[in-house]
């Protein structure tokens, strides 16, 4: 199996620029800044890539769908996801430690999908329910949506963190830019799979365990972004419902699978 | 002096009830319970493990969790209050601010004057050599490689416009929770008057009964309901099964008014009702011929026919086998044996279950009595199951999701800017500029087009 091999390169190579990240954001060091987006890049084509070998070997044994249909995809699927966000603002918000966290994030999540033995990363059929083109929007949604929660989970770390506020250009707006980009396609996704479940299971909404957990994701972001308009939320709240909300986001994405039962079990 | 005061009164409550539910506030904390009642709801037993759950427990915990319908909190009396009470408060919001936006929204700009311009945040003021026509020419050309709509005012020596782009993005917000609002509406519009349930039909034969999923209770669909085919599609070379499908005729009385094929992932519409292929499994046709042989020697010593529930006496002629049903996967402790015949054999007065598992013959010889039953010869036919759903709510909730979506987009991804220019001759071929941009969001962006137009007019000087 080809693609896992590509796919462990670019974990690895996530894991490298990761530890440039942290060390511009401990030293300073611009450069190691500079090789960290450059290894970023690096990894996000080769982990792209290994998504790709993957598709095309799904075809080459006679089974033919895109990888997006269980834990092991959708974590190869999320690290794509949050490299291309992280890789997308670099220029304008260059920031070593949100790099870092988004970076580790990134190898987290490939690192994971490679060494647990609930992410299996052999090829199966897709089961009746899930062959549908609606999966591929659904998941593609929901990721990006997660990708961008995490970005803005990084920058709520940061804004926490850090005494002095002037330090850090920028970084109420990227927080808020990355919520509402996670917002829009999280509601996206919920949608998506609202009007997918009418059409696999009859019903848009059945309060199955991870419809439940995506909903609270979703109330938790709707209520950081009304917070913004109330006087008595300061920024430090506001980052800290951030953090509540990848927190949910993390639950919806493991906890349900681990803790909950459901309809999405196989995911 | 009472009836002066009475009415004083119910205002005061009138205004303090209207602010109640035109807070905002109050929504932050609508959103805080709905989302705590449904982490409760994720972790606490569904009505299916509610037996177990309170088996051991004292008797209040039952009677609380029954008042406040704990085991279906999202069907539960206080949760669909607190989703209604969230549809007021954003009704209420929305009628509170939306004159104000509707002013800005409708209203054509007006001139600036140089102070305003002087009072916004991203302005420049410069001497430009060229003269006036020309520079307005150059400002047209400019608003429209931006997309901007220009309100121009010339009086005498000075020049002044206004150009804007977005003014109704501004109502984007409205349309998000315009949207939310058709959700909560379509959600109780298909909680009402609608229902969902399973119907199983054996193929070539015909039902009308649902079994609802709430309260197990039947409903009558009013026409038939005929499964003609069933089919499952497999992966090549295995026995996955990538699809199964059902071919069904619906008819009222003897016409058949309809003939469609409902597969996974593409169900099936009739008189406003939904049906969803949703599982299938086998049933038994016609009768099955078990055989019993000698446990010693293997021999063969008898041969019933036999329907479910029909009961035999075996050779021996004291022991007695009672058939009593089919199933297609039979578990046993954790094991699947399948397509599998269970019964119970009595024998001296003690009741011994029986699983004959079709697939291995020498089952039954665990059992250790006298003879050992096989499944020698029987029929299969499938059944399909249809999910049955009926919910007038769904286009609404398809609408709000189309408004939610749209809403959220234009509310967080467009803006509203306007720009701001005065000239003022000052002199031979010498101009006075003053132009400034705001916008009611991303306002990073005023000082590029501050800059930009700036730029755009000193090269094409």
């Amino acid at each position: 199996m080809e693609n896992t091999l590509i796919l462990s390169v670019a974990t690895f190579i996530y894991g490298f620029s990761a530890l440039c990240f942290v060390i511009e954001s401990v030293f300073n060091k611009k450069k190691f800044g500079s090789l960290g987006f450059f290894l970023l890049v690096a990894g996000l084509s080769t982990n792209f890539a290994g998504f790709l070998f993957r598709w095309i070997e799904s075809y080459q044994m006679g089974i033919g769908r895109i990888p997006l249909s269980n834990l092991y995809e959708s974590l190869v699927f999320f690290s794509i996801s949050g490299a291309l966000i992280y890789s997308v603002i670099y220029k304008k918000f260059d920031n070593p430690v949100i790099g870092a966290i988004t970076t580790t994030i990134v190898f987290l999540a490939m690192a994971y999908a490679g060494l647990s033995p609930s992410a299996d990363s052999a090829i199966t059929p897709l089961i009746p329910a899930l062959r549908s083109n609606w999966l591929t929007v659904h998941v593609i949604t929901c990721f990006f949506g997660y990708a961008g929660f995490a970005v803005s989970f990084a920058a709520s770390i940061l804004i926490i963190f850090t005494r002095d506020d002037n330090k850090w250009k920028n970084l109420d707006e990227l927080n808020y830019k990355m919520i509402i980009f996670g917002f829009l396609f999280l509601s996206l996704g919920i949608i998506t799979g609202a009007v997918w479940a009418d059409s696999a299971w009859g019903r848009y909404w059945s309060w199955d365990p991870k419809e439940t957990w995506s909903l609270i994701t979703w109330f938790v972001y709707a209520i950081v972004l009304h917070a913004r308009y109330m006087k008595n939320f300061t920024r430090k709240t506001i980052a800290w419902l951030s953090i509540v909300g990848f927190i949910a986001v993390l639950f919806t994405y493991f906890g349900v699978n681990f803790v909950l039962a459901g309809l999405h079990s196989y995911a | 002096m009472n009836k002066n005061k009475r009415p004083g009164i119910i205002e005061i409550a009138g205004i303090k009830l209207w602010d109640f539910f035109a807070s905002l506030k109050l929504t932050i904390y609508l959103f805080s319970f709905i989302a705590l009642a449904s982490v409760a709801g994720t972790f606490l037993p569904d009505r299916i493990g509610m037996i177990k759950f309170v088996q051991d427990k004292p008797l209040w915990i039952f009677k609380f969790f029954q008042l406040f319908e704990l085991f279906d909190i999202y069907y539960s009396w206080w949760f669909v209050l607190l989703i209604i009470i969230l549809g007021v408060n954003l009704l209420c919001c929305s009628f509170e601010r939306l004159p104000r936006v509707f002013k800005i929204v409708l209203k054509k700009p007006l001139p600036p004057s140089v102070s305003k311009i002087e009072s916004l945040e991203h302005k420049r003021e410069f001497l430009s050599d060229g003269n006036m026509d020309n520079l307005t020419v150059l400002a047209k050309k400019f608003f429209k490689s931006k997309r901007m709509k220009m309100y121009s005012f010339k009086t005498g020596e000075t020049f002044s416009c206004t150009a804007e782009k977005g003014r109704f993005t501004r109502l984007g917000v409205y349309v998000a929770h315009f949207g939310f609002l058709l959700l909560i509406a379509g959600g109780v519009a298909g909680t009402v008057a609608g229902f969902s349930g399973v119907i199983d039909i054996p193929e070539k034969e015909t039902g009308s009964i649902v079994t609802l999923f709430k309260n197990r209770g039947k409903i009558d669909l009013g026409f038939d309901v005929t499964c003609s085919r069933f089919e499952i599609i497999r992966y090549e070379n295995s026995h996955t099964p990538k699809s199964y499908q059902s071919e069904i005729i619906f008819n009222k009385g003897r016409q058949a008014e309809k003939k469609g094929l409902v597969k996974v992932n593409s169900p099936l519409k009739y008189n406003g009702i939904k049906f969803i292929q949703s599982g299938y499994g086998r049933v038994l046709e016609g009768k099955v011929k078990i055989s019993a042989y000698d446990l010693m020697t293997d021999e063969k010593k008898g041969e019933y026919l036999m329907d479910q529930g029909d009961k035999v006496v075996l050779p021996d002629g004291k022991t007695e086998f009672t058939l009593f049903s089919f199933r297609p996967n039979f578990q046993i402790s954790g094991m699947n044996l399948g397509e599998t015949f269970i019964g119970f054999v009595l024998s001296e007065g003690k009741e011994i279950p029986v699983a004959l598992p079709v697939s291995t013959p020498g089952f039954d010889k665990h059992r250790k009595g006298d003879f050992y039953l096989v499944p020698d010869d029987f029929e299969t036919r499938y059944y399909t199951s249809l999910q049955v759903n009926k919910d007038p709510g769904v286009y609404i909730v398809y609408s709000g999701f189309l408004f939610l979506s749209l809403g959220i987009f234009v509310s967080f991804f467009m803006r509203h800017s306007s720009f701001y220019l005065i000239f003022e001759n000052s002199g031979s071929n010498s101009t006075k500029v003053f132009c400034a941009a705001s916008s009611n969001k991303n306002k990073t962006l005023n000082e590029e087009i501050v800059s930009d137009f700036y730029n755009y007019l000193l090269n094409n000087d």
